[in-house]
């Protein structure tokens, strides 16, 4: 054997049959002494009929077979016989799905008998075969091979499939990770390409480092047949527990288990399913055939007028009248909030339909347990969203005056007579500050002329004000979300004017800081080169220089007082992007909070699978009276539990830490510091990146209504396929009868 | 008798990956010292993609420790934040010798003052020139004079930078060693000159004198950082009359720097986009391809110890035009180069007399390489270094490493012992009120020094596998040596500054 | 007194297997069992006072909010203990309990302090009476199937951090030095394929060089030594 070291692996279920019975080890053989025990098929009997037994896998032991003595030659019959039904499929011919599946995900192209267990004698077995031996007291079996100098044994738990849990080398995926780039993408603004200018140089950087690193490494050492078993070996645990459901349940088709008749109350309980079963397939019949298609074709008419609508309100909310233009969705909250639930509305179907399928196969495949977990999380959200909306809504409703008065009070305190009071502040001498009288003045009537217009235009707009408080609350009654998208929007509108003297101010700041500066480069004998984007030499005329220096004293000793206005309206607009940044996480929080994948950990925490663990445990056996026990002690064993790792809390909340990563990027870098000290505009955290965190749950493209409309009829073909499953009876004693026999004949 | 070998750190804030002429004398001399069968380790500051520890060819281990960067790659000057780590890594290292480079670098000030205080032999090399003017140059003096005072011994680069040295930091002259600069000579050959391994046979045809014709285009090649000390100014200025007196030659400059800009508008003013080539900052392996482009070398800087760059230049095979500065009078044999004052007439004119002398081919360029390769070599560098180890350390007796003179200024030994009231007699020396702030600094440092030995003690610093030595070499060269000790203190000049 | 420094503790049931624990938890003696006793106890006491102290401040606030005419009947009049072991009885204990002068000292403690200290500072107290003594890290090494690391969490309210590498996905294993504050200090880590950060073994404790060197022998004899590929590979090269 080429690849023999001596260690043995054995992968043991630790529910496995504690019985001091003999059996059979059934399971997978990844190479020679890398195997995974499924089950132990006990008692399987003799069957010298055989119709073409051939033990061609080890012919030195069919010769050998007839020195032997009679109860070796019977497990070495067993076994084969064993064999040879795991090779020609004997053990899935009654299974619902086809058992290919099983065999491409977990690596070979059948089961294989691993050894015996609990043998009497040890000789003549094959040498890479498994002796192991089990008791009812003992904790761990103890395992030998004639081949193995040292031995792993692998404990592990099965994870249930029905109940879909399932192991994984990676951390379950919550967000969808096939992000193509958004056509929107293109027309990002300029800094934030400078940006990941930077951080691609960053990776660039840190990918070279790597390569360096790989450079590093003396001794490439190259993977064992063993170590690339891994993922086979995951699969391999999933699927445990179907695979000894299947063998359990069919061993009797191996030949005449030690015979037992039924007795008569068994056969009454028999005849009593057999005649319940029958009630509820006509009962089924009536219903699928004549009803449920009608009901069906309804529904589905229904949902498709319903998707139609959505697809022309998407179009509306897209629609750019330029490419790199904003649409109404960037502009508007409100319209945002739309569009993510009616893409959310678009992507249901298409998401049910997908987990339709998973009904179609083995319940071990565990492809689809990501998107279970989306789907359902989107439901709660949504479902959870109108209940909070509810009470919210029938709030503001009932008390809409209230609300209106209040918001009115807030706006005339705040935007209003706070305003008015600071500006006229700075028109004296704020803070001892000996400013430019004049121009303060100046500055200070023009804007304090502008908030005398929008107060009167705001009072007229008051009366008007309760309605759209109820209509907001009306809205509340389509989520929580929407009125806090609303009340976003009308922040927005009613600070239109500090907004505007916001922009005002911050354009004659920044004018008068760009004049201050070219002007102090003349006064340094340099100029900026525009072409080459330097500062050069430059050699002024006398009266250039003059007029430079006249202008710019006066420049500059105006500065204080265009700054100190300038600074007054930049921190009310900090203030209230702020507050918009706070509905915006709000929403995103109501938007997608891993709800039911929190629910999930709680209740059934081997759902959400976030890696594997090992534990060693400490060897040692319970001394027992076996006179074979010397030979069994000489092989080191360590026995090793294999794990699942529930996914972390952290992991769960993964992009909530992204998008408060971004938010504090974007608002507490150097870079807006600078913007607003040099007056430039402090653009407002891009839609597209913040709301990022609610679009990773949705796809990139949304499927079109023909797409739809396809689906959703396969959907219809696919329970047809399938054959109707029955009621679970209560499985009989000793396996004798199949109970799921009556349904399938009828399929 | 076996040689004794010593575990030596360089300390200094000017290391690879930044370019320049005490950069690979460090690299040089420890890589020889290497050979020589010391342990060498390398202290520096790190860099944006440099931090921690790696090892160079030939076992060189360099530490790049963490610090804040101010002007011009100096580290900024926290008198006691490097003591902890300096003694951590001298512990682990088992460090005899620390050897400090360049006194702008205040981690090598830094390093020398705490190694005193740990009861380490100290070795300063010089590297620059300085005026006695300016404020600044007086606080680096004062700085110098501090920490040379209880160095236990100096090296310059050249006779005039000992002479600045000497008097700058008012050191006993003959605690004062001058060892050159050198150059790997196979780095810097010539174009058409055979590589090493090709020229085994013994004999090798005399090179043909190179031709140039009265329309062959010349090359003058700068490779110099751009500063302002490098005479970048002289160079903007003189650049477009040299080209416009000679038709046919053309400019390559490498290097970078804040007065580059003002060439690049000095080009487009003259217009000479065609004649000069920029080719901004380059690696310390390419500047031979760039040498071996041109005809003429132009080193136009204003102050300059030794002038590493003169050196590659000529071994090269290029005539070297440079300004009569510092310790570049020394460097070169008269035939290899034309002086010129710092003065941008008379730079312009000298260039014209070089291109001249070039064109009419009165000078054997191509020989140049051999006899610089004979001049200058790396392991005589390490050898007479290790000379200085041995002499501080007293494995050669006073009397024969200080010759003649034994008596010193005012003690008897100029071993310095570390007891801390000798060290402070001498720091109080330096004047009447920095002798005080310089004995304050050294009591708090030796307070903190017997704080550290009890905070981090000894016993829990892990001590470092040694890389596997070299067998220390046979001194088969210690007559060359002194040949090559007997020809460089032939001329003895004034030093040159300006400002 | 409690910890020592770290030290390495080897447990390798089969040739192929082992795990190196770095710990500073001393070897038990009896004194120190005593020890860790009294420690618990304390603790547990400890964090009994925060509770007391809490549960007294919330029975001062359900009272303030109009819960006090509920109050009245029930002191007039004691009525019988409620059956043992049932929540009832847990309150009336509580409420017995406030009656005592220990009682009234804490409910004294409970309403000098304003809510917003007293909330924080209880939960500190709390996570302060949770935290670990000592500090466990291990390298669990299995030939075939890979390492993992694993590191004791800061309370005992957490489970161990662990992380599994493949050894298909193990670069390499080696010994590096880096700058750590002051010093200079060995470590082990573990290159991982295609992921830009290494896996630091030991991150917090970071043993000396002694261990690290025993470590990492162990780990390559475990991984490699002696596996039949490369036998096959030497033979055929």
């Amino acid at each position: 054997m080429v690849e023999h070291d001596g260690l043995m692996r054995v992968f043991w279920p630790t529910d496995i049959r504690k019985s001091d019975r003999t059996g059979v080890v059934v399971g997978w053989r990844n190479s020679t002494l890398d195997v995974f025990v499924v089950t132990i098929l006990e008692d399987v009997d003799v069957r010298p009929s055989v119709p073409n037994f051939s033990p061609s896998k080890s012919p030195s032991l069919a010769s050998s077979q007839s020195g032997l003595m009679a109860n070796t030659s019977t497990r070495h019959l067993q076994a084969h016989n064993v064999e040879f039904h795991l090779r020609s499929g004997t053990f899935f011919r009654s299974s619902p799905h086809s058992p290919s599946r099983i065999y491409e995900l977990c690596g070979h192209s059948s089961m294989h008998v691993l050894g015996v267990s609990n043998a009497a004698t040890q000789d003549a077995i094959d040498p890479s075969w498994v002796c192991a031996k089990t008791s009812t007291y003992s904790r761990y079996p103890r395992i030998s091979c004639a081949k193995a100098s040292s031995i792993q044994l692998i404990l592990y738990d099965r994870p249930h499939p029905k109940g879909m849990q399932y192991i994984s080398l990676n951390p379950i995926a919550l967000a969808l990770g096939d992000k193509g780039t958004l056509p929107e993408d293109v027309a990002s603004s300029e800094d934030d390409s400078e940006e990941a200018k930077q951080e691609k140089a960053m990776k660039e950087n840190r990918r070279k480092l790597v390569e360096k690193l790989k450079q590093h490494s003396i001794v490439r050492r190259v993977a064992s047949a063993r170590d690339k078993a891994l993922p086979k070996i995951v699969n391999q645990v999933n699927w445990s527990w179907e695979l000894e459901q299947a063998l359990q349940q069919n061993v009797g088709r191996l030949g005449p288990r030690p015979k037992r008749g039924l007795s008569v109350s068994e056969r009454v309980v028999e005849s009593a399913t057999t005649m319940r079963n029958y009630v509820l397939v006509q009962l089924w019949t009536l219903f699928s055939v004549y009803l449920f298609p009608i009901v069906q074709k309804a529904f589905v008419l229904v949902l498709l007028f319903h998707r139609m609508v959505a697809e022309i309100f998407l179009i509306i909310l897209e629609f750019r009248a330029k490419p790199g233009y904003a649409a109404l969705k960037d502009i508007s909250a409100t319209a945002q909030q739309t569009e993510i639930r009616l893409q959310q509305f678009c992507y249901w179907p298409m998401q049910y339909v997908t987990l339709r399928q998973r009904k179609a196969n083995w319940a071990s495949v565990t492809t689809s347990h990501p998107d279970y977990i989306r789907f359902y999380n989107s439901l709660w959200l949504v479902a959870n969203d109108v209940i909070i909306g509810m009470a919210v809504g029938s709030y503001i409703i009932e008390h809409k005056d209230w609300v209106a008065d209040q918001i009115r009070d807030l706006l005339r305190t705040y935007t209003v007579e706070a305003l008015q009071r600071g500006i006229s502040w700075l028109m004296g001498w704020p803070a001892g500050l000996k400013l430019n009288g004049e121009l303060a003045a100046f500055l200070g009537d023009l804007f304090l002329w502008v908030i005398d217009y929008w107060s009167s235009c705001i009072e007229t707009l008051s009366p008007m004000l309760p309605h759209i408080i109820w209509f907001i609350g009306f809205s509340s009654f389509a989520g929580a979300s929407m009125p806090i998208a609303m009340f976003s929007d009308l922040l927005s509108v009613l600070t239109l004017h500090i907004y505007s003297f916001y922009l005002a101010s911050a354009r004659i700041y920044h004018w008068q800081l760009t004049i201050l500066r070219s002007l102090f480069h003349l006064f340094r004998g340099k100029k900026h080169n525009v072409l080459r984007n330097r500062i050069d030499s430059c050699d002024y005329d006398l009266d250039q220089l003059l007029v430079g220096t006249i202008l710019f004293t006066l420049l500059f000793f105006l500065l204080p007082t265009v700054m100190v206005f300038y600074l007054n309206f930049a921190i009310a607009r900090m203030i209230i992007i702020s507050l918009k940044a706070g509905f915006d996480t709000l929403l995103s929080c109501l938007n997608h909070f891993p709800l039911f994948a929190l629910m999930l950990r709680l209740k059934d925490p081997s759902r959400l699978p976030g890696g594997i663990h090992f534990e060693l445990r400490d060897t040692h056996y319970p001394t027992s009276p076996d006179a074979n026990d010397n030979l069994l002690d000489e092989t080191p064993t360590s026995i090793i539990y294999l794990k699942n790792i529930p996914l972390p809390f952290r992991d769960m909340f993964h992009q909530y830490f992204q998008m408060a990563h971004r938010i504090r990027k974007h608002y507490l870098s150097p870079r807006v510091l600078l913007c607003l000290v040099t007056g430039q505009f402090v653009p407002p955290i891009n839609r597209k990146n913040l709301y990022s965190l609610q679009y990773s749950m949705l796809p990139a493209r949304r499927a079109t209504v023909w797409e739809m409309w396809r689906a959703v009829n396969t959907e219809i073909d696919i329970p047809q396929k399938k054959p109707f499953q029955m009621p679970n009876i209560p499985q009989l004693q000793n396996g004798g009868k199949r109970p799921t026999g009556f349904g399938r004949t009828r399929s | 008798m076996a040689r004794k070998t010593y575990n030596i750190a360089m300390v200094s804030d000017f290391f690879f990956p930044q370019p320049g002429g005490v950069e690979s004398h460090i690299y040089q001399l420890s890589s020889k010292l290497i050979d020589r069968g010391h342990k060498v380790i390398v202290i520096t500051h790190a860099h944006d993609d440099r931090k921690g520890v790696r090892y160079l060819n030939n076992g060189l281990k360099v530490y790049h420790v963490p610090f804040l960067v101010i002007y011009r790659q100096a580290t900024f000057p926290t008198v006691f934040s490097f003591f902890p780590i300096l003694r951590n890594i001298c512990i682990r290292e088992r460090i005899e010798i620390v050897h400090g480079h360049g006194s702008l670098s205040s981690l090598c000030h830094e390093g020398i003052l705490h190694a005193r205080t740990m009861g380490l032999r100290t070795v300063f090399t010089d590297h620059s020139l300085f005026g006695f003017a300016d404020a600044a140059s007086i606080l680096t003096n004062k700085l110098l004079k501090f920490i040379l005072s209880d160095v236990d011994h100096s090296i310059c680069v050249s006779h005039t930078c000992k002479e600045n040295t000497v008097l700058r930091a008012s050191l006993d002259p003959l605690m004062v060693s001058v060892i050159p600069n050198a150059v790997v000579g196979e780095n810097f050959r010539p174009r058409d000159y055979p590589a090493p391994s090709e020229q085994g046979g013994g004999f090798r045809a005399e090179p043909s004198p190179r031709l140039l014709g009265p329309h062959d285009m010349i090359t003058i090649v700068v490779i110099s950082r751009l500063f302002y000390n490098k005479g970048t100014d002289l160079l903007t200025a003189a650049i477009p009359r040299i080209l416009e007196n000679h038709p046919n030659t053309r400019f390559i400059i490498a290097g970078s720097g804040p007065k580059a800009i003002d060439l690049e508008q000095m080009i487009e003013t003259n217009v000479l986009q065609d004649r000069v080539e920029m080719l901004g900052s380059i690696r310390h392996e390419d500047v031979r391809d760039v040498m071996t482009r041109g005809h003429i070398y132009l080193h136009p800087s204003l102050t300059e110890a030794f002038g590493t760059v003169i050196v590659e230049a000529a071994s090269c095979g290029l005539y070297v035009v440079c300004t009569q500065v510092g310790g570049i009078p020394e460097v070169l044999p008269s035939h290899m180069t034309t002086f010129a004052k710092p003065e941008e007439d008379d730079i312009v004119a000298a260039t014209g007399k070089a291109i001249t002398a070039m064109r009419a081919g009165k000078i054997r360029t191509e020989k140049f390489h051999d006899e610089v390769k004979k001049m200058y070599s790396w392991s005589n560098v390490a050898m007479r270094t290790e000379r200085v180890y041995d002499g501080i350390c007293g494995t050669i007796s006073e009397e024969e490493f200080y010759g003649f003179d034994t008596s010193g200024y005012n003690n008897g030994s100029r071993i310095r012992d570390f007891a801390l009231i000798d060290r402070l007699k001498r720091y109080y020396g330096c004047g009447i009120w920095a002798g005080k702030l310089f004995c304050l600094c050294v009591v708090v440092d030796y307070l903190f020094f017997l704080f550290l030995e009890w905070w981090f003690p000894r016993e829990n610093i892990d001590i470092c596998p040694d890389w596997p030595r070299k067998p220390p070499a046979k001194d088969k060269a210690q007559d060359s040596m002194k040949l090559a000790m007997s020809r460089s203190t032939s001329s003895v000049r004034v030093p040159k500054l300006d400002r | 007194m409690l910890t020592t420094a770290p030290r390495l503790r080897i447990r390798r049931p089969s040739p192929t297997t082992a795990e190196f624990t770095v710990t500073t938890l001393p070897p038990r003696t009896l004194p120190l069992r005593l020890l860790w006793l009294l420690l618990l106890v304390l603790r547990i006491s400890l964090s009994l006072v925060a509770l007391l102290i809490l549960y007294a401040r919330w029975v001062q606030e359900r009272s303030s909010f109009g819960g006090a005419t509920a109050q009245l009947p029930s002191s007039s009049s004691s009525p019988p203990p409620p059956p043992l072991l049932s929540l009832d009885r847990l309150v009336f204990a509580l409420d017995a309990f406030q009656s005592t002068p220990a009682g009234t000292l804490l409910a004294r403690i409970a309403a000098s302090v304003s809510l917003p200290v007293l909330l924080p500072v209880a939960a500190a107290v709390f996570y302060a009476l949770s935290l670990r003594v000592h500090k466990e890290e291990s390298l669990l090494v299995l030939r075939g199937l890979g390492v993992q690391t694993s590191e004791s969490p800061a309370t005992y309210l957490a489970g161990a951090a662990t992380r599994f590498i493949p050894t298909e996905k193990i670069q390499d294993i080696l010994v590096n030095e880096a700058f750590l504050g002051f010093e200079v200090r060995y470590y082990l880590v573990v290159v991982v394929e295609g992921e830009e950060n290494v896996v630091v073994v030991f991150p917090g404790l970071l043993p000396r060089r002694k261990i690290v060197e025993t470590v990492w022998r162990g780990v390559r004899e475990c991984l490699y030594e002696g596996r039949g590929e490369d036998r096959v590979d030497k033979s055929g090269g």
